[in-house]
């Protein structure tokens, strides 16, 4: 499918979500203006689109233009896209281009809303991140951190590690004691524009044992040779997951 | 060995009788006063009800509380700007605000917060002292709790192993105060634990100066709602992170249709928070039937604001940062 040429060649760029199978949530994506203006002249169109495995996304969903005051709630469910791998899921591109005004600096981007209800209950409400034109000072952009992952036997971290770039990324997980005493996986590849989806246990399998004497809370640090978007979320027994959030940065200034 | 003297302003380490004397002796019959003879209350502000709490019992009806806390009078903007460049980094601390709920309305839930101080790969790295305030939605400070986070490692505190007796109405807000050149790896996480599930997001920082007065934003703080055949609990939590007060502002629902409901939204100082049930005030938006978003009106304030969904059936929640 080919990308309208007024998208790829917006300074606007897209921001990203996990697009879930179907199966496990139950996805809105949230498109408002109020999210990104304050101005009642502002005017965004709005794009959705899937991918799995390739940059030619699997789908696309024209919103049209939203003026200032109007907003849409876009439900998967509803628009009929096709599935996306199981269990990993996808990728779900959110391109919200302001008309009426172009980005301070070179590029820009606004940031929407997912909120995804879990078929078994639980979930999560994230927003849509970009893979560059943050304003934040970063100080590395090859290491992210979970403060906080949980591994016990009642609690599993679940991981999800989004690839929106057309390379595969190699990466790398190491888990830490509140002490400092760190295991870590082999390396490994997340394909082109996929998801990376599993339980941390399954990953780092000492860590249960690590983390037996802190009530089975530790630390993450993710490295990738490019710049990867990770999500988790915790899953207590037999539950589902609520909820997830994104990995932070290593950033520059306090 | 005798036991060292109570703080009541733990950034600058002043105790209660040095601001006792300053109160009694007529050298300070303001909360100005105070930061000018004991330093206290220069750096996160987080003493300021503590102090006017002082000055109150002490002079009565004589006290006049000021508007809102600001840095030291007189301290040019020249001396601080040199001082920053000296340091290389700001004057004041980081301060990142979070909410705190233990036994919210009635139910079993606690906040943990966490922090990683990644170490580069290596022990050299350096140990950093953190320092958290429990607060109540007013902003007096419930329980403080200090830690060195060793290089590598990470620290974890719960709400309610911190408190002496019960939050308010089961919720408030942890402040995260932070003296470090670089933030780092520093950014705190929290987890909601309740039976159901565990629940995670991280802190929302207040700006450098909170004295510094922001007059517009460029964008709403905006609280989305999807469609969902699951019926949630919706709670805005927001806390002031600037000294500027947050007044005559409004919660404004709203769904595709263009429909709008408006609700007051509380008065709040500097460090003091509020946790708004949005599904007593906007019955459509828990319905699950219509999608849209609940925005603060007017876009002033750099507020510390939070999305919690609370699933009664299931006993857990779902909580993310604005």
């Amino acid at each position: 499918m080919a990308r309208p040429a007024s998208l790829d060649e917006s300074p606007w760029l897209p921001a990203y979500g996990w697009w879930p199978p179907p199966s496990d949530y139950d996805v809105t994506a949230i498109l408002t203006p109020y999210h990104s203006a304050i101005e009642p002249e502002a005017r965004f169109r709005f794009v959705l689109r899937g991918y799995a495995g390739s940059l030619d996304p699997v789908w696309e969903h024209d919103v049209g233009i939203l003026p200032f005051g109007r907003q849409r709630g876009i439900r998967l469910d509803a628009i009929s896209v096709p599935p996306p791998p199981e269990p990993e899921g996808g990728i779900l591109e959110v391109h919200a281009v302001r008309l009426d005004r172009q980005p301070k600096g070179t590029i820009g981007f606004n940031g929407m809303w997912i909120d995804a209800i879990g078929r078994r209950g639980g979930g999560y409400v994230i927003p849509t991140i970009p893979i560059r034109g943050q304003r934040k000072v970063v100080k590395r952009d090859d290491l992210q951190v979970i403060p906080g992952i949980i591994a016990s036997r009642e609690v599993e971290t679940e991981l999800v590690l989004l690839n929106v770039i057309d390379e595969p990324v190699e990466v790398r997980l190491v888990a830490s004691t509140p002490d400092g005493l760190v295991a870590e996986t082999e390396p490994f590849e997340v394909g082109p524009w996929s998801a990376w989806r599993r339980d941390l246990s399954d990953e780092i399998p000492r860590i249960h044992r690590m983390l037996l004497d802190s009530d089975g809370v530790g630390s993450l640090s993710i490295f990738s040779n490019h710049r990867l978007l990770p999500y988790f979320g915790f899953r207590k027994g037999g539950n589902p997951v609520v909820s997830m959030d994104h990995s932070a940065p290593i950033f520059a200034s306090a | 060995m005798a036991s060292p003297p109570a703080v009541v302003c733990h950034c600058r380490r002043v105790p209660y009788e040095t601001v006792r004397r300053a109160i009694e002796s007529g050298r300070a019959s303001s909360l100005a006063d105070i930061q000018r003879e004991t330093t206290a209350c220069t750096r996160c502000f987080g003493c300021r009800f503590e102090l006017q709490r002082m000055l109150e019992e002490r002079l009565g009806d004589r006290y006049r509380p000021t508007e809102f806390v600001a840095r030291v009078p007189g301290e040019s903007s020249l001396l601080r700007r040199l001082a920053a460049r000296v340091r290389g980094r700001s004057v004041l601390p980081r301060r990142m605000y979070m909410p705190a709920l233990a036994g919210f309305r009635g139910r079993d839930v606690d906040t943990r917060v966490v922090l990683f101080n990644w170490a580069g790969g290596s022990a050299d790295g350096t140990a950093v002292t953190v320092r958290a305030d429990l607060l109540a939605l007013d902003g007096t400070r419930r329980a403080v709790w200090e830690h060195s986070v060793p290089p590598g490692g990470s620290a974890a505190v719960g709400a309610g192993e911190l408190l002496p007796d019960e939050l308010e109405g089961g919720v408030g807000a942890f402040k995260l105060v932070l003296d470090a050149p670089e933030l780092g790896s520093l950014r705190p996480y929290f987890h909601l634990v309740s039976p159901g599930g565990i629940t995670s997001t991280h802190e929302k920082a207040g700006p450098a100066d909170p004295s510094a007065i922001e007059r517009r934003r460029p964008y709403h703080w905006v609280f989305p709602v999807g469609f969902s055949e699951r019926q949630e609990e919706a709670y805005l939590f927001c806390t002031n992170t600037q000294a500027r007060p947050m007044e005559g502002h409004e919660l404004v629902w709203q769904d595709e249709s263009e429909r709008e409901e408006r609700t007051r939204f509380p008065p709040l100082e500097l460090d003091q928070s509020a946790c708004i049930a949005l599904h007593e005030h906007f019955p459509d938006l828990a319905s699950g039937r219509f999608a849209g978003t609940v925005r603060l009106v007017p876009a002033t304030h750099k507020v510390a604001g939070f999305i919690l969904r609370y699933d009664d059936e299931g006993d857990r929640w779902r909580v993310q940062h604005l």
